[in-house]
């Protein structure tokens, strides 16, 4: 036991002294969920008016005005609306003519659309004798938050989640004596490989989800992002993920005499497209995915931490939980079982 | 052609690692191209939603709205949902709203859905007014004239779409080239920006750079040949990513736009070029260039709205963006449309490659004499056996 809290005690050292993993595995997930948060927190507080020209002679001109919590009146006509439109600064213009001009078929041109046409109706009912109630309240407003920021931030999490792959690289990588210098001094050496093996097993699920815990607190407490409302089960999920990232990394590193430096960007290539399958990239290519692939989405492990993990926090949802919590220690114990078959102690012709 | 062909066998050596990331990097590129769908026509149409309905069965208020709903062109669904099951709906984007009607008559549906998004905007605000001409039209005997509601319902604004002169091309095939080639612009920017330094670290490797510079070859032949290698490498590979993001486009565009997006696209990888020779003369550490690449490749795609539209990005990200070419890049892109409208951006993107050029040059020079001066003080004369 003593010798496995002295290589657990090395593990963590080399661990804090080694700037490359310290910046992969901590620096650069700050840096991106900063980048994310920055460019997409504005989505979140309030929804963007539209901007839109009312042409002087409008037949609605003065009800138009009065729709200024979705509308951004600009008073200009003519050439000089037609111009803006254009330039892209405002999305319609309503016409003295009555018509509606835009330049695309997006929502922003749909709601214009559907304020232009009420308006006709009301006028409509009006002439016929009817009267509009608009004091009652005909529907209730059910709020679900399904914002940008909570689809690319739990899937960026669910990546940075699995990024004790690097870790798990790392361990085989000190004590297969094929492939470094390092490990073939190691192994003429008395060293117990089992104890060195689960040292840095755990000190890599430990230093990966503590990073992990981090980067929640971050988002909750800079960025008021909270991923930690079911806390229990999210640190459970964590745990889970980071199993599960360290076992992948120590099974793709025993498994093949690839170098490190194939083995890290790999990794890291891997990741990003798993994580852009997942919704990091924006909602539509994840759409494309779950639309064409859905089979890659259900067994896409970073689409499961992430999944569950906005579920948990946003949704307040226990669906899928246990079952992908479970399928990630199974995983990562079957990965882990499987490596150690490969690291078995063996003799070497020449190294 | 010596230094070339050791620039190609250094890139042949590094292609273990090299090469699955290029095979991964179009694979994203293509998924980021097909994640945007479009429609050529220049007819206006509402945007259609997926939406769900929830009622007992006999609401006729339900009835009513799920009938009008579907003479939109909605897609509607019935089903039998509580609130968590219609969030998980939404959740997983089955659906962009679901209403729930409830079994008495008199209490108010709800609608689920993001209210800060303009889908979310727009379900609910058609929910609210479609059922308070409901209620306009309801007789003295409770009942609802649902022939004049109905009438009154399909009256619609007349709606344009707006075509400037001289435009070639479809507004509705824009989102299509634009997530193309924003895909293409990312990876070729990821591609550039870790293989052509870590190529011309190999070059300044102990031994490498002694004989390179104690061999009878003049200065600007090697220097001219590294540029053709590392210009070989960009241009091949954005060739490529061209090639593939033609999968996605080639169906929206008139050859005229795609010759304005090729030109544009030009502009860009000369940029990347650029770019990625700074990194190469500012750091020789091999960590240090992959974490550049990766940060700096996706942090500028996230900015400059490469993977979500522009409009989606905050106002002063996007002024932070507009320092880097690949806002410009996207911008020129989106009025794709017409030449004239594109210009400016290719202009401003063809001023970043001179400044970015000029500013590769400075730093060679600084970081050609730190070397020299370094290497001649201490280990040159007994590299070389003097």
């Amino acid at each position: 036991m003593k010798r496995f809290f002295s290589h657990l005690a090395l593990n963590i050292k080399m661990t804090l002294k080694d700037k490359g993993s310290l910046f992969w595995s901590f620096i650069y997930p700050i840096l991106l969920l900063t980048l994310m948060a920055v460019a997409f927190s504005g989505l979140q507080t309030e929804r963007k008016r539209i901007a839109v020209a009312v042409e002087p002679g409008h037949p609605f001109a003065s009800v138009l005005h009065q729709l200024d919590d979705i509308l951004d009146i600009k008073d200009i006509g003519g050439d000089e609306a037609l111009e803006s439109l254009r330039e892209k600064d405002i999305d319609g213009i309503y016409r003295a003519d009555s018509v509606l001009l835009v330049r695309g078929k997006g929502m922003n041109e749909t709601i214009l659309h559907e304020i232009g046409s009420e308006l006709k109706k009301v006028s409509s009912v009006y002439a016929t004798g009817h009267f509009l109630d608009f004091t009652e309240q005909y529907v209730e407003r059910g709020d679900q938050e399904q914002g940008m920021l909570y689809v690319t931030l739990s899937s960026t999490l669910g990546m940075f989640a699995l990024y004790g792959y690097f870790a798990g690289i790392n361990i085989v990588h000190h004590i297969q004596a094929n492939l470094s210098p390092l490990a073939a001094r190691l192994s003429t050496t008395p060293i117990s490989r089992v104890s060195y093996v689960s040292a840095g097993i755990v000190s890599g699920v430990t230093t990966n989800s503590l990073n992990t815990i981090a980067f929640v607190l971050y988002l909750k407490w800079v960025w008021k992002v909270d991923y930690l409302a079911d806390p229990g089960r999210t640190l459970l999920l964590i745990l889970a993920a980071s199993v599960f990232g360290i076992s992948i990394g120590l099974f793709i590193s025993a498994s093949n005499r690839w170098p490190i430096k194939a083995k890290v960007p790999l990794g890291i290539a891997v990741m990003l497209l798993l994580s852009a399958a997942s919704g990091m990239m924006g909602p539509p290519m994840r759409l494309f995915i779950e639309n064409n692939l859905p089979w890659l989405n259900r067994y896409n492990p970073i689409n499961m931490v992430s999944r569950t993990l906005y579920r948990l926090n946003v949704l307040g949802s226990t669906t899928e939980f246990t079952e992908n919590v479970l399928i990630l220690f199974v995983a990562g114990l079957v990965l882990c079982v499987a490596s150690l078959l490969f690291m078995r102690k063996r003799q070497f012709k020449s190294l | 052609m010596t230094v070339l062909k050791t620039y190609m066998k250094l890139l042949v050596k590094n292609g273990v690692s090299v090469l699955p990331l290029f095979v991964i990097f179009m694979v994203l590129s293509v998924l980021i191209g097909q994640g945007f769908g479009s429609d050529t026509t220049q007819v206006f149409q509402a945007t259609k939603m997926d939406v769900a309905i929830s009622s007992p069965s006999n609401n006729s208020q339900a009835d009513d709205f799920a009938a009008w709903l579907e003479s939109q062109g909605h897609n509607v669904t019935y089903r039998s949902l509580t609130k968590a099951e219609a969030r998980e709906e939404i959740f997983l984007e089955r659906i962009q709203a679901a209403y729930l009607f409830s079994d008495t008559a008199t209490d108010a549906p709800v609608v689920l859905t993001d209210q800060k998004s303009g889908a979310g905007y727009y379900a609910a605000t058609m929910a609210e007014s479609f059922f308070r001409f409901r209620d306009a039209y309801r007789l003295d005997d409770g009942s609802i004239d649902r022939s004049s509601l109905f009438e009154t319902l399909a009256l619609e604004m007349e709606v344009k779409i707006d075509v400037p002169e001289g435009v070639d091309g479809s507004a509705g095939g824009i989102n299509s080239v634009v997530s193309s080639m924003s895909g293409a612009a990312y990876v070729i920017l990821a591609i550039s920006l870790s293989v052509l330094p870590l190529i011309n670290e190999a070059f300044t490797r102990p031994g490498v750079f002694e004989r390179s510079i104690t061999a009878p070859y003049k200065v600007s032949k090697r220097v001219f040949e590294m540029y053709l290698g590392s210009g070989i490498v960009v241009f091949g590979a954005a060739a490529i990513l061209f090639g593939f993001s033609l999968i996605t486009i080639h169906r929206h565009v008139t050859a005229g736009q795609l010759g304005r997006v090729a030109v544009n696209y030009l502009a860009f990888v000369l940029c990347a070029l650029a770019i990625s020779n700074i990194v190469a003369n500012l750091t020789r550490n091999r960590a240090a260039i992959s974490a550049i690449s990766t940060v700096f490749s996706l942090g500028l795609s996230f900015i400059s709205g490469a993977f979500v539209p522009q409009e989606l990005v905050s106002e002063s990200v996007l002024k932070i963006s507009k320092a880097f070419p690949m806002f410009y890049f996207i911008r020129a892109n989106r009025n794709s449309l017409a030449w004239e409208d594109m210009v400016p951006d290719i202009l401003s993107q063809i001023a970043f490659f001179a400044v970015y050029v000029l500013i590769a040059i400075v730093l060679q020079r600084f970081a050609g004499r730190a070397r020299k001066t370094m290497k001649t003080a201490t280990s040159l004369s007994s590299d070389i056996g003097v």
